[in-house]
């Protein structure tokens, strides 16, 4: 087949065009299901996941036997993650059949759950896909269980907490992490108030109304937002953090 | 000796019939191929959004390795695909080389003339459809079209006389170009040296002058409470007090930047305005040539 040796020649872009030929001309379904199978493996070669898997949507899986549809979600499983399509990969991984047997796919299909639930903050459900791997796989599963990866799952704030103690000028951004921040978010607020207040007392109305009140909206509620976005950005930081490591652990027990 | 002469004249013999079947083998080779099956599956891969593997596959493909008739159909077929791709440069490249005799040379012109358009090159998008003898409503539509992006209103006036405001694929769009038209005779220049002075009278106003309502009544309202401040100030503890000099001169600053942006801002308003009217028309224009030939 010309598409066949154009992949093995590594001529991905034109293996791709003569693929979808193949498609066009619908001689059968098992020589479409191939094509497409073998145009998302030249899409994953030039590292375009997004539409390898465009790809292997389009494929018939009533004709799949047992193993091919294994083989088919592994894929759609693998380029789904590459691809940052976490919602997709989960919904796919749910249609598995995961059983306790010692196998280099299912093996690699548990990491991958474990990659998919680490990415979406499932890390209840990816603690249990690394306790059951762990059973069938780990060297030392004992060993595991003591020092499991999810022994230091990182703790997120909550921006509703965030949002109700940023009333308090600078509180807010004490519960994110942020101090400086909070220092100076207080006195900003304090400077604009102590301003009205002066202002006032001394009987400069318009400034203290104009002036002071105008500053004190500014900076409170800006505050007020900052809080919440602060909040939001040291839980991507700690998860973030935590997903690297775990993504490293998990690679370097993948499977050959 | 004669048995050498034989076995010199039998190699020599080899080599010629050699020389022979290679020249025959490549000349079967070179053979001009049709393009028809490369045009149906290049059409299938550009009607389910294949656009780039259409290109691929394109590329690959002369005009010498053809048959005459099919150079034409393959420079067609690049410039529906680039420009699907929307890289235009290069649409109208292949368009050009579509010769008069093609079936697709009509649809090529018009989309030429549709892709130098969108590229801001009037002129030449002109220039393609008068080098078409077509004297059909479309082609006086185009013109029409393009005649307001060139903002001449007399040109646009006389082609508009071919609206029959009956053909399907042209009526709604005709009315719209009409209406373009209308606005842009009725459209007067703001002033900037106006907006200027308006701001300077009342801070904000110039704005207000160019459309920008909002704009001008915020900037009004920011410098009018640095104005109360600083009166309030001067009139408490006089001019030289710290309070007076700092507000005054943060209110003088915010007075200064109004003027300046109300001026800028007829420049951007204008801006605006044309770009408006160029998407609206480029939109009207090229919905009858797609309705039409697609």
């Amino acid at each position: 087949m010309v598409a066949d040796s154009l992949f093995r020649a590594g001529n991905y872009e034109m293996a791709i065009v003569e693929y979808e030929r193949i498609v066009f001309r619908n001689i059968s379904f098992a020589e479409t299901n191939y094509a497409l199978m073998q145009k998302a493996s030249c899409f994953k070669e030039m590292q375009m996941y997004g539409e390898a898997l465009k790809n292997l949507e389009r494929v018939r899986l009533f004709l799949l036997d047992q193993d091919e549809s294994e083989i088919y979600l592994y894929n759609v499983v693998l380029f789904s993650y590459l691809s940052d399509s976490y919602e997709k990969a989960y919904n796919a991984l749910k249609t598995y059949p995961f059983c306790a047997k010692e196998s280099v796919r299912d093996e690699k299909m548990y990491l991958l759950k474990i990659l998919v639930c680490n990415e979406m903050r499932k890390w209840d459900e990816a603690d249990f896909t690394a306790s059951e791997w762990a059973k069938i796989y780990a060297s030392d599963s004992v060993k595991y269980a003591e020092n499991g990866w999810f022994s230091d799952i990182p703790h997120l704030k909550k921006i509703k907490t965030a949002k109700i103690l940023a009333i308090v000028p600078g509180l807010g951004h004490l519960y994110a992490g942020y101090p400086w921040e909070a220092l100076a978010g207080l006195s900003l607020n304090v400077g604009a108030l102590a301003f009205g207040v002066y202002e006032t007392i001394a009987k400069c109305y318009l400034t203290a109304y104009l002036g002071g009140a105008g500053m004190l909206s500014s900076t409170y509620f800006g505050t007020v937002r900052r809080a919440e976005y602060l909040v939001e950005k040291k839980n991507y930081e700690r998860s973030r953090d935590f997903n690297d490591r775990l993504k490293v652990e998990v690679l370097n027990n993948w499977p050959d | 000796m004669n048995m050498l002469i034989d076995t010199k004249s039998i190699k020599l013999t080899i080599k010629i019939l050699a020389i022979i079947v290679l020249a025959l083998f490549q000349a079967k080779q070179a053979k001009p191929q049709s393009l028809k099956p490369d045009f149906d599956f290049v059409t299938y891969l550009l009607g389910n959004e294949m656009r780039t593997e259409a290109v691929s596959l394109l590329d690959n493909l002369h005009c010498n390795s053809l048959l005459d008739g099919s150079c034409d159909s393959l420079s067609y077929l690049k410039g529906w695909s680039y420009y699907s791709l929307k890289m235009l440069d290069e649409a109208t490249f292949h368009f050009e080389k579509v010769s008069d005799k093609s079936v697709f040379y009509r649809k090529s012109t018009y989309f030429n003339a549709l892709s130098n358009a969108h590229k801001g090159d009037y002129d030449r998008a002109m220039l393609c459809l008068d080098g078409l003898s077509d004297t059909t409503e479309l082609f006086y539509f185009e013109k029409s079209g393009i005649s307001l992006l060139n903002n001449d209103l007399e040109s646009f006036r006389t082609y508009s006389e071919y609206f029959s405001f009956d053909n399907y694929a042209l009526a709604e769009q005709e009315r719209v170009l009409m209406k373009i038209g209308e606005n842009m005779s009725k459209y007067k220049k703001k002033s900037p040296w106006l907006a200027g002075a308006a701001s300077a009278i009342v801070p904000g106003l110039g704005k207000v002058y160019c459309g920008s309502i909002g704009e001008g009544v915020s900037s009004f309202l920011l410098v009018g409470s640095f104005a109360a401040i600083t009166a309030e100030n001067w009139s408490k503890y006089g001019f030289l007090n710290w309070k007076t000099l700092l507000f005054g001169s943060i209110g003088t600053v915010f007075y200064v930047g109004s003027i300046y942006g109300s001026v800028a801002s007829v420049r951007v308003c204008y801006d605006d305005y044309e770009n408006e009217k160029n998407i609206s028309v480029l939109y009207s224009i090229h919905i009858p040539i797609r309705t039409i030939f697609n």
